[in-house]
């Protein structure tokens, strides 16, 4: 009898530790946010709002800094996998992103912004999505709690076009046959 | 050779100088129309909540 | 009979509108600095490959048209129209070299919509494109406000007498000056002036939403053009959106209702005539239609229970209006927000107000204020009449910089020209319709592109049928260039083809 209330109280212990474990290494608030497209957001504004939701994508464009919060752009478009400047395939669209607001220390972790000479660092958001956002004028937009750098961004490289110079050198001699050809025209006709 | 005299001189500075003000001024007056215009397209919106609700 | 246009006449059109192509190539300097400043060299190649294909054809019509006969009216009216086709093509080419166009049909659409500052887009990837490109997207919206012919003519017709006839072709009928070259150059020197004032509002209120200087100063440049032209472009592609703020969104709405302002009156406003803003009948038209649109919006609004805050209605609401009404299509919302949150009675508000558009004689487009206010006062002039004894004489007068009867011509010719533009938006949104999508997703954009707005439902976009391509590129060149342009092009075509040869003297 007493051997089995002390073997009880020892596997509450010990489940009572793994929880508080488990609760130390994710973090703080663990959510239920659910992965969703920002497509599907966007077109299923009203039954989002107010919850928490999950978006993984490319960070582009810039990183506004506005005292404690920052905003930054996340786009989960096939160009955030790879884009047109990477070779990546046309997908039918120019892109599909949202605005995040954060506090300002979550978004210390960003260090390659998206652009025509980068691919950004892929980012995951978890965040409350608001349909109409009262505190910033009613954008449609995600109150960032927390963020994590998924990949980190890289430098785009853009080899040489040789052919577009050859293009051009040709183009040249063309105009350059042509002003000849012009000038001699002129002098004919005075 | 007669000498241009200094008052054409200052005549056409100042007219310069009008032209730059009448200018700015112009820019001003645009500016404060929008500015008329949205804060009476607010007022609409302002009447019609006092209306509808 | 129709007389066929002579040798003469062809190789006049073909030179003049070498001119209007070497402008074009001129203006791609532009950004070819800016990409070389960006170290874009494969960008920069684009735009060389551009400019030389320009200067290719400005030689071959330099050198086989040369004529000493001078420019008339048909000729105006053609050159106009054609020269916009050939700028639209030529201008495509470091766009679809760019590799965001799948097809050179969109590369095309894209340059339409950028010289007669719609604002619709086929670009994929936007947020990933070079800063060159994104200097000429935004410098075609400015040039094209200006009028592509304006351009030429400021720089490469100085001295000809048939100047006018093609700047009046080119849908701008105001004469600032006596001389036609003169009033091109006013033109400019109001643009240039509010390019560097807005250009570095823009600047401080971006450097103070957190954007780096550099970054910033072109951001600065490329949303002053995109409102003053009423273009819309963005550089980004949550358009103004991107930037979620209130300060950025006042500046540049300030910029696009002053930008879709009839030069005439800018010119009258700055030379001393202070007044005229009140009293011109284009203000008076565009103040009372945008407070009717705002008056439907917040109606439609309400019974949503939508952006109810005077802030929200402001920013997401009246801004979009403006926008729609001045036929810019700067955007704080996603397009599909539009249909989606919108609804019916708000969206048809700015459908409505799209299609009235903004001035003459501005960088706007639609059936443009001074008709509607001719139409008014002419439909007020009827009622009066009727109620009148038949003995009375009544007549109507509008204030456009100078007091002007109505007589029936001029009400026979708004009259046609906004019969026109409804023409034009009926077949765009049926032609939506037939394809499979919302009627009220059909005529917004449908609207949008006639009136050379840009607002989007969602309809616009790189996997629309290539017949609606086709046809926006249509609606948005007719719209710009308020058909009469594009009827002397038609005719002039079916003269080549049917008319008889005129006899020799």
């Amino acid at each position: 009898m007493r051997g089995t209330a002390v073997l009880a109280c020892l596997v509450v212990i010990i489940c009572g530790c793994v929880c508080a474990l488990l609760v130390l290494c994710t973090g703080p608030a663990t959510g239920m946010g659910q992965e969703v497209k920002v497509k599907e957001l966007v077109e299923n504004s009203e039954s989002y709002d107010g919850q928490e939701v999950i978006v993984e994508g490319e960070v582009v464009g810039d990183l506004m800094i506005r005292g404690d919060e920052a905003w930054i752009t996340v786009n989960d478009d096939p160009y955030s996998e790879r884009s047109l400047e990477e070779g990546g395939d046309f997908a039918g669209l120019s892109n599909y992103g949202i605005g995040v607001w954060l506090p300002r220390q979550e978004t210390e972790a960003i260090r390659v912004l998206g652009s025509y000479k980068n691919h950004g660092d892929r980012v995951r958001v978890r965040g409350i999505f608001h349909r109409v956002d009262h505190s910033h004028g009613g954008d449609m937009d995600i109150e960032g709690i927390s963020l994590q750098v998924m990949k980190p961004g890289y430098p785009i490289r853009h080899s040489f076009s040789y052919w577009k110079l050859a293009l051009v050198l040709a183009l040249a001699s063309m105009a350059a046959c042509l002003a000849i050809v012009w000038r001699r025209r002129i002098g004919k006709t005075g | 050779m007669r000498e241009i005299p200094d008052s054409a001189d200052t005549s056409r500075e100042l007219s310069r100088w009008r032209t730059i003000f009448g200018y700015i001024r112009g820019m001003f007056v645009e500016i404060s129309a929008v500015a008329a215009i949205s804060s009476a397209a607010l007022l609409v919106m302002f009447l019609v909540r006092i209306v509808v609700r | 009979m129709i007389l066929k246009p002579s040798r003469e006449d062809i190789k006049l059109i073909g030179w003049a509108i070498g001119r209007v192509i070497l402008g074009v190539g001129l203006i791609m300097a532009v950004p070819l600095a800016v990409s070389l400043v960006c170290s874009e060299w494969n960008v920069a190649l684009d735009f060389i490959i551009g400019m030389l294909a320009c200067v290719v054809f400005w030689l071959v019509t330099e050198s086989f048209c040369r004529t000493k006969k001078d420019l008339k009216w048909s000729h105006g009216l053609v050159v106009a129209s054609g020269g916009w086709i050939l700028a639209m093509i030529f201008g495509a080419i470091p766009h679809y070299l760019s590799g965001h166009f799948r097809s050179f049909l969109d590369a095309c659409f894209d340059l339409m919509s950028g010289y007669t500052t719609t604002g619709l887009y086929l670009l994929q990837d936007l947020d990933h494109c070079s800063h060159g490109l994104n200097m000429w997207r935004h410098l075609l919206t400015y040039a094209g406000g200006q009028g592509i012919i304006v351009i030429a003519l400021t720089f490469l017709f100085a001295g000809t007498a048939g100047a006018f006839k093609i700047y009046v072709s080119e849908g701008k009928e105001e004469k600032l000056l006596p001389n036609v070259i003169n009033t091109a150059r006013a033109i400019w020197m109001i643009s240039l002036s509010y390019l560097v004032v807005g250009s570095a509002f823009l600047w401080l209120a971006l450097l103070r939403e957190g954007m780096p200087a550099g970054r910033g100063f072109l951001h600065a440049i490329w949303l002053f053009m995109g409102a003053w032209s009423t273009g819309g472009f963005a550089p980004q592609s949550l358009n103004l959106l991107y930037y979620h703020s209130l300060a950025v969104e006042l500046i540049t709405l300030v910029i696009m209702v002053i930008g879709s302002f009839n030069f005439a009156l800018h010119y009258a406003v700055w030379t001393g005539k202070t007044k005229e803003i009140y009293q011109n009948i284009e203000t008076r038209s565009f103040t009372l239609t945008a407070l009717f649109g705002t008056l439907v919006l917040s109606l439609g609004f309400e019974k949503l229970g939508l952006f109810t805050n005077l802030t929200e209605f402001f920013r997401k609401g009246f801004y979009n209006l403006i926008s729609g009404h001045t036929t810019t299509g700067s955007s704080t919302i996603y397009s599909v927000s539009f249909y989606r949150d919108f609804g019916f009675i708000a969206m048809w508000a700015v459908i409505l107000v799209m299609a009235i558009g903004a001035s003459a004689c501005s960088t706007g487009g639609g059936f443009k204020g001074i008709r509607m206010g001719i139409l008014f006062k002419y439909l007020r002039g009827e009622i009066r009449r009727l109620a009148s004894p038949e003995s009375a004489v009544i007549a109507e007068k509008i204030h456009h910089i100078r007091d002007i009867w109505l007589d029936d011509a001029m009400v026979k010719g708004a009259m046609f020209i906004v019969i026109c533009y409804v023409f034009i938006y009926f077949v765009g949104g049926l032609l939506g319709v037939l394809y499979g999508y919302d009627p009220s997703v059909a005529f917004f954009d449908s609207v949008s592109a006639g009136s050379n707005s840009g607002l989007s439902a969602g309809l616009t976009g790189p996997l629309m049928p290539a017949a609606l391509k086709v046809y926006y590129i249509f609606a948005m060149w007719a719209g710009r260039l308020e058909f009469i342009s594009i009827i002397a092009l038609f005719s002039f075509g079916g003269a080549l083809v049917r008319g008889k040869k005129g006899r020799k003297r």
